[in-house]
This record gives C-alpha cells, structure tokens and sequence, in this order.
C-alpha cells in the first residue's frame, strides 16, 4: 500500500524550517530593537504553524493541505511541483526587475554596498538552487 | 485517463474515503482517478488493482483520452 507522506513532527518538515526562520528571524530584529518587524514575523510563524495544523485534519480539502504545504499523498506532491514551477519561474523574473531596479533608482550613497548586493545575490542563489534541483531531479530520474 | 476504479468501488459498497484510507491516500485523489482527472503513479496504479483483484491492464484504459 501507498504510505502517507507524514513526518513524526506535528508539521511537514519544510513547515518546520518555515516555523524556525520565522521564529529566528523575529528574535534577530527583536534583539536590534524592531519590535514591529519581530511581531509579523512572529505572527507569520504561529500563521504557518496554524495552517499547518488546519491543514491536517483528516477531511482537509486538497488546496488546503497544498497551501499549507502538508502533502498527504502523490497527488497533492504532485499539485504542489507545478505550483511551485511558477513560483520559481515568478521569482527568478522578479529577482532580476528588483536588481535592475535597485542599480537603475538607488543612488549609491542612499545604502550600504552590502544591502545593493542583496538582489543580486537573491539571483544568484535562485539559479544555484534551480541547478542543484535540476540536478537531483534527473538523477533520480 | 478512463478506469474501472469507481465501478469496482461502488460494487464493493465501499466510500471514496474507505478506498483513499486502504490505499493511503485522499478521497480526493480517489475522486480525481474515478472522473480521469489524474493519472496515478505506478506504484498507486498496482495498488488499486491488487486491492480489487485485478490487473492494472484491467483496471486501466490507456489508448482512451
């Protein structure tokens, strides 16, 4: 018989990466004193964490488990890869408008040459992703 | 793609949700095979045959769209 596709945890695990960036990140910018930016991302956290949880009640609807990402069996996998392409696809094409963007309307005195960087950087880490995905993929066949 | 998988079910008496549990997965995807909306993997496809006693080929329409 087909296995479910459910981890040990109370959640999928990319829910759980998901939950601890969010968490991570709400207590560094709590820590530079950005209550506002620490309580979204706190918020954002507990949200995934309720959807996750919403998501896995025995009679959840399909689209809620996918956007939740709680796959319950190849179905649902496979709902999730073709959303996810274009998410990617999305990305990549905004990861580019924003550096653009940034080098064309942000004069260099306004931010730190580290902070200019960031979209480029953003680029270069989806492509290597995007690769390595590529890669993996294919050689599982 | 066309099957026998809700004739079979409904001859057994059995739910969408009793099949998708026996085979572990969601009544959902047992509706999405049933109405040829999702073609299942392999490995679901020998399931859902072995479940019924049958042969994927028997259960399974390939040539019709």
């Amino acid at each position: 018989m087909s296995t479910p596709s459910r981890s040990r945890l109370p959640v999928s695990t990319t829910n759980a990466v998901l939950l601890n960036v969010c968490l991570a990140g709400g207590v560094v910018t709590a820590i530079v004193g950005r209550w506002l930016e620490a309580g979204l991302l706190a918020a954002v956290g507990l949200a995934v964490l309720a959807m996750a949880i919403y998501a896995r009640r025995p009679n959840s609807r399909d689209i809620t488990r996918v956007n939740a990402i709680e796959y319950r069996d190849e179905r649902d996998k496979r709902i999730a890869q073709v959303g996810f392409s274009v998410v990617g696809v999305v990305a990549l094409v905004v990861s580019v408008i924003e550096f653009v963007a940034v080098t064309v309307l942000v004069d260099n005195r306004d931010w730190p040459p580290a902070v200019q960087l960031l979209p480029v950087g953003q680029l270069l880490l989806l492509c290597v992703v995007w690769g390595v995905a590529n890669s993996i993929a294919a050689r599982r066949g | 793609m066309r099957s026998k998988v809700r004739a079979l079910r409904q001859a057994g008496g059995l739910s969408q949700e009793a099949l998708g549990k026996a085979l572990g997965v969601s009544r959902q995807t047992i509706n999405a095979i049933e109405t040829g909306r999702y073609d299942p993997s392999l490995r679901l496809a020998v399931h859902l045959a072995r479940h019924f006693g049958r042969t994927v080929e028997e259960m399974f329409d390939v040539d019709a769209e």
